[in-house]
C-alpha cells in the first residue's frame, strides 16, 4: 500500500545522496558538515585508497593546540603521536610531517590547518593546529574542526607571552569550554621554582579570562625529551599525564544520536489513501513510529502531528536515527502545508525566529566569493539544512565588510524559520557563495 | 597584569631599592656577591640564555639558588622571559637592584639578538595604523608573524605611536625644507611636532651617516634592507603621497617612552618573541596647496589648505586596522582662515566618505588623465576603467559616480572639489608565506 511512497522515498534518498556527493557549496549543508566533521586524515586515507576503516567504538572529540610560535606546539603534537604509537593508538608523525600547515578547503573556504588523529583508551581525537587566529575562526564558522577543547602550550623557559591573552580570547570566541595547559621545555629550566611560577601565572591569567584556573590541569614536561627518548619523567610520562588530563578534563560533546530528533524536509509527497510523506535526512536524534513531532518553519506557529510510518530503502522502519535518509508519513497534515525547508523535530525543541546575530566569514574572490565589499542592507539568500530564505544583512561594526573578513552581523530573515544558536549557514547570491557563518545569538 | 612600559619598569626598580628586605638580603650575601660577579663576568662573554650556561654558572657559584619571590617580582616588573630574569638574579647573586639594572642594560641587547635570530622568518601578518591631523595624514604598516600578536595591545599601540611619529618626521621635513611656517595654517600641534621632528630628523641624519661605516655596530641597515620604503618622491605638501624614509622614522623619538621607534621595536620583539617589521610609511599632506580654478581663460591660482580623510578597516578603533586608506581632498577656493568652520567640517566628512570608498573599491588612479600619465611614466600596462576613482560608483550611493558626488557637493558649497591623491594600505599584502613555516 505504501508502494508509491517507497518509490517517492527512494527518489528523495537519491536526490539527497546526489546533493551530498556534489560540491559542498550546495545547500545540502548538513551533509557537508558531517563529512568534514570526520578527522580529515581519515578522509585522506580513504582518498588514497587504503582500506582503513574508521571505527566508531570510542567517542570522538576535537581538540586544538594554541600557543606562541616558538613554544613547541608542533613538537608536542609530534610527541603525542610518538607516545601513542607505542601502543598502536596513533601513527607517529615526526615534526617535519606536521610542520607544513596545509591549506585545506572546507565548504569552499581555504583554511591553513594541520590535522592529526589519535586515540587514547577513552576517546578518539581529532587534533588541529592552525597558524593564526583567523584560521581558527574559519574552522569555527565552517564547523570543519569544531574545537571541543584545547591544549594551551607555554614554554617554561619564557612563561606566558603578552599574546597569551589573545590566545585565551580566541579560545573563548570559538567556544572552547575547557582547556589543559602544557608547560613545555621544562628540561631547559634550571630551577623547579621557576616552573612553579610559570604555573602560578598561568592559573592567574586563566582565571582572569574566566576559565577555571584553579582546577585546570597544568602538566609540566618537555616534548623534546619525549621525542628524543630521554628523561622519561619530563618526556614520555608528561605526555601520558597530559593525555590523561585531556581525557578527563575536556567534556565529551554530546553525540548527534543523543540530541533531540530533527529532520530537515527535502521534499514532500502526497500518497493517495495514506496521507503526506516528508523525506529527508535525520540530522540528529531518534524517531520512532508513533512519536509525536512538531513541524517548524516559515511562520511562527508549529504544526503538531504524529509520525504514523517510517520507510527507508523500500522497507518499513520502526525507528529512524541520525544519518538515515527516510520518509515519514505524517498524520493529518496536508501536502500544501509543508515544503522543503520545514523541520520535523521533537516537540518544543525548535522555534522559528526572524532576527539573529551571527559570525560571518566573507569568501575572497579566490575562494569563489565576491570581489567587492558587503555593505549594510545587502540581501542575499540564506541557506541552511534544506532551507533557503532571503535575508537582510546589517553589520554590527562599520559600514562594510571586505572579502576575507570575519564580521559580526545581524540577519533579518524575511519570514521566521526554524533556527538555533550554533546553526551553520551559507549566504549566496545568484550562483555564488559569498559567505559562510554560524548563528551566535537569537534575538527575536 | 603584564606591565610593559619602561616608566613602570623604572618605578618598580625604585620600589625595589626602598624595600628593606632586599637590602638586608644583599648585605648578608655581600661576600659571595663579589665572588659570583667575577665568575659571571667570565661566562658573560659567552653570554647566552641557554639553561646549560645558567646551570653551569649556578654550580660555579656553589649551587646558588635563585630567590623565588625575587624571580617572580623581576618577571612581573620587567615582563621579560623567565629564563632571562633567572639569569639576571643568578649573575647578581639574588640582588634585586643589581639584577634589574643588569636586565635593563641587556634588554636592548637581548632584543636585538632576538631580532637578528628571527630575521629570516616571514612576518606576513600585521596592522596598519593612521595618524591624521586636519590636512595631513600618515599611514604606516607594522608586520608580525601571527595575527594573535597583531591584536595585542602592546603591538597595536606601538603601531599607532609610529604613525604619530611618521607625521612628525614629515612635518620636520617641511620645516627643514623650503617651507615657510609663518605663512601657513598649520596648526600649533603640527608646528610643535615639527620642532621636535626637526631635531629628530637631524639626529637621524647623524645616525644615517654613522651606520654607513662598518665600524659602528648598529642593526639599522638590516632593518632597512628588509623594509621597502614607499618613497614616491620628495617631501611635498601639494598632496601626493610621500613615503617617509624608514631611516628617518626609525631613529625618531617616541616621546611617551623616551625611546626611538627602533628601540621600541626592539622592546616589542623582546616581549612578543616574533619578528616585527616596519614595512612602510607614507604621508598625505595638503596643508599648503595651490589650486587653480580649472576654468580656461580665468585661471587665478589660490593657496590655502585642503582636508584629509582617513578610514581604517578591521581594527578595534579608528586609528588602526588590517587595512587603511587616506584621501587628500582640495577645493577651489581652498580652505583659508576665512572659510566657515561648518564648511571645513562638511569637507572633512566628504573626505572620510571617499576614504571609505577607496578602501572598498581599491582604485588605482584618481582620473583618466592621470591614469594615462601613469601608463607612460610608471610603465603600467593599463589602468582598468573600473579602477579609476572618479568613474567608480560611490560607496554610499551606488547610483552615482564619485565624480557626480563631488560635483553635487561642490555646488552646495560653491566650490570645485578635487581629489588630489589617495593611498590604500593592506597589512601583509603581497608577502608570500612559505607553507613550510606555517607552524612551529
Amino acid at each position: 500500500m505504501l508502494g508509491r511512497a517507497v518509490g517517492v522515498v527512494l527518489r528523495g534518498v537519491a536526490s539527497s545522496i546526489a546533493s551530498a556527493s556534489s560540491s559542498s557549496s550546495l545547500p545540502s549543508v548538513s551533509c557537508a558538515i558531517r563529512k568534514s566533521a570526520m578527522p580529515s586524515s581519515v578522509a585522506r586515507t580513504q582518498v588514497r585508497g587504503m582500506a582503513e576503516v574508521f571505527s566508531r567504538a570510542k567517542p570522538h572529540c576535537n581538540i586544538g593546540t594554541i600557543g606562541h610560535v616558538d613554544h613547541g606546539k608542533t613538537s608536542l603534537t609530534a610527541a603525542i603521536t610518538k607516545v601513542l604509537a607505542e601502543t598502536g593508538q596513533a601513527k607517529y608523525k615526526a615534526y617535519g610531517d606536521i610542520d607544513n600547515a596545509p591549506e585545506e578547503k572546507a565548504r569552499g573556504i581555504t583554511i591553513a590547518t594541520a590535522h592529526v588523529e589519535y586515540e587514547t583508551a577513552k576517546r578518539h581525537y581529532g587534533h588541529v593546529d592552525c597558524p593564526g587566529h583567523a584560521d581558527y575562526i574559519k574552522n569555527m564558522i565552517t564547523g570543519a574542526a569544531q574545537m571541543d577543547g584545547a591544549i594551551l602550550v607555554v614554554a617554561g623557559t619564557d612563561g606566558q607571552m603578552p599574546q597569551t591573552r589573545e590566545h585565551l580570547l580566541l579560545a573563548k570566541q570559538v567556544g572552547v569550554k575547557a582547556l589543559v595547559v602544557y608547560i613545555n621545555k621544562a628540561d631547559a629550566v634550571a630551577e623547579k621554582d621557576q616552573l612553579e611560577l610559570v604555573e602560578m601565572e598561568m592559573r592567574e591569567i586563566l582565571n582572569e579570562y574566566k576559565f577555571d584556573g584553579d582546577n585546570t590541569p597544568i602538566i609540566i614536561g618537555s616534548a623534546l625529551c619525549a621525542l628524543e627518548d630521554r628523561e622519561p619523567e619530563l618526556g614520555r610520562q608528561s605526555i601520558l599525564k597530559l593525555l590523561d588530563a585531556v581525557d578527563n578534563f575536556i567534556p565529551q560533546p554530546s553525540r548527534d544520536l543523543d540530541k533531540p530528533f530533527l529532520m530537515s524536509i527535502e521534499d514532500v509527497f502526497s500518497i493517495g489513501g495514506r496521507g503526506t510523506v516528508a523525506t529527508g535526512r535525520v540530522e540528529r536524534g531518534i524517531v520512532n513510529k508513533g512519536d509525536e513531532v512538531e513541524i517548524v518553519g516559515f511562520g511562527t506557529t508549529p504544526i503538531k502531528t504524529t509520525v504514523t510510518g517510517l520507510e527507508m530503502f523500500h522497507k518499513q522502519l520502526e525507528r529512524g536515527e541520525a544519518g538515515d535518509n527516510l520518509g515519514a508519513l505524517l498524520r493529518g497534515v496536508k501536502r500544501e502545508d509543508l515544503r522543503r525547508g520545514h523541520m520535523i523535530c521533537a516537540p518544543g525543541t525548535l522555534k522559528a525566529y526572524s532576527k539573529v546575530e551571527a559570525e560571518l566569514y566573507i569568501l575572497t574572490a579566490k575562494e569563489g566569493g565576491r570581489h567587492t565589499h558587503v555593505a549594510n542592507g545587502y540581501r542575499p539568500q540564506m541557506f541552511f539544512r534544506t532551507c533557503d530564505v532571503t535575508c537582510v544583512v546589517t553589520l554590527k561594526n562599520g559600514d562594510m565588510a571586505m572579502p576575507g573578513d570575519n564580521a559580526t552581523i545581524l540577519l533579518d530573515i524575511v519570514s521566521p524559520v526554524a533556527i538555533e544558536q550554533g546553526l551553520r549557514f551559507t549566504l549566496r547570491e545568484g550562483h555564488k557563495t559569498i559567505g559562510t557563518g554560524v548563528v551566535s545569538k537569537i534575538i527575536s | 597584569m603584564l606591565r610593559s612600559s619602561p616608566q613602570l619598569f623604572s618605578l618598580g626598580l625604585r620600589r625595589a631599592c626602598a624595600s628593606a628586605t632586599v637590602t638586608t638580603r644583599v648585605a648578608a650575601s655581600a661576600l659571595p656577591a663579589f665572588l659570583s660577579t667575577s665568575a659571571v663576568g667570565h661566562s658573560a662573554a659567552a653570554s647566552s640564555t641557554s639553561p646549560a650556561a645558567a646551570a653551569a654558572t649556578g654550580t660555579a657559584t656553589g649551587g646558588l639558588k635563585v630567590d623565588k619571590e625575587l624571580l617572580q617580582r623581576l618577571r612581573k616588573e620587567s615582563t621579560l622571559p623567565f629564563n632571562l630574569c633567572h639569569e639576571a638574579l643568578l649573575k647578581n647573586n639574588n640582588d634585586y637592584t643589581l639584577a634589574s639594572t643588569w636586565l635593563e642594560k641587556r634588554a636592548t641587547e637581548i632584543g636585538r639578538a632576538k631580532m637578528e635570530k628571527l630575521k629570516d622568518r616571514v612576518a606576513a601578518q600585521g596592522i596598519v595604523a593612521v595618524c591624521a591631523h586636519e590636512a595631513t595624514a600618515a599611514v604606516i604598516e607594522l608586520n608580525c608573524e601571527t595575527d594573535f600578536v597583531a591584536r595585542n595591545p602592546l603591538f597595536v599601540n606601538t603601531a599607532k605611536e609610529i604613525a604619530a611619529n611618521a607625521l612628525q618626521v614629515h612635518a620636520g621635513q617641511i620645516r627643514a625644507g623650503a617651507y615657510d611656517p609663518s605663512s601657513t595654517a598649520m596648526s600649533k600641534a603640527v608646528a610643535d611636532a615639527a620642532d621636535k621632528a626637526r631635531s629628530d630628523a637631524q639626529a637621524s641624519r647623524a645616525v644615517g651617516v654613522a651606520t654607513g661605516t662598518a665600524a659602528v655596530v648598529s642593526p639599522l641597515p638590516q632593518i632597512k634592507s628588509s623594509a621597502t620604503s614607499v618613497h614616491k618622491g620628495e617631501a611635498s605638501t601639494d598632496g601626493s603621497a610621500t613615503g617617509i624614509p624608514l631611516n628617518q622614522l626609525l631613529p625618531s623619538l617616541i616621546s611617551e617612552h623616551g625611546q626611538t621607534v627602533f628601540d621600541r621595536l626592539v622592546h616589542v620583539v623582546g616581549r612578543m618573541g616574533e619578528k616585527v617589521d616596519l614595512r612602510s610609511a607614507s604621508v598625505l599632506d595638503v596643508s599648503h596647496v595651490t589650486v587653480s580654478s580649472g576654468i580656461p581663460g580665468e585661471d587665478k591660482p589660490l593657496t590655502g589648505r585642503g582636508v584629509v580623510g582617513v578610514y581604517t578597516h578591521g581594527g578595534e578603533d579608528s586609528l588602526c586596522g588590517a587595512k587603511a586608506s587616506a584621501v587628500a581632498l582640495v577645493s577651489y577656493p581652498p580652505i583659508t582662515s576665512a572659510t566657515p568652520a561648518d564648511t571645513v567640517k562638511e569637507l572633512s566628512k566628504i573626505a572620510h566618505g571617499l576614504a571609505v570608498h577607496v578602501l572598498a573599491h581599491a582604485p588605482t588612479a584618481v582620473e583618466k588623465v592621470s591614469a594615462e600619465r601613469a601608463t607612460l611614466k610608471d610603465d603600467v600596462t593599463q589602468v582598468a576603467a573600473d579602477a579609476i576613482l572618479l568613474e567608480q560608483p560611490y560607496f554610499y550611493d551606488t547610483s552615482k559616480k564619485v565624480q557626480q558626488v563631488l560635483e553635487e557637493a561642490g555646488k552646495r558649497f560653491e566650490m570645485r572639489l578635487i581629489v588630489r591623491s589617495f593611498t590604500r594600505m593592506v597589512a601583509g599584502e603581497g608577502i608570500e608565506v612559505p607553507r613550510a613555516s606555517g607552524l612551529s
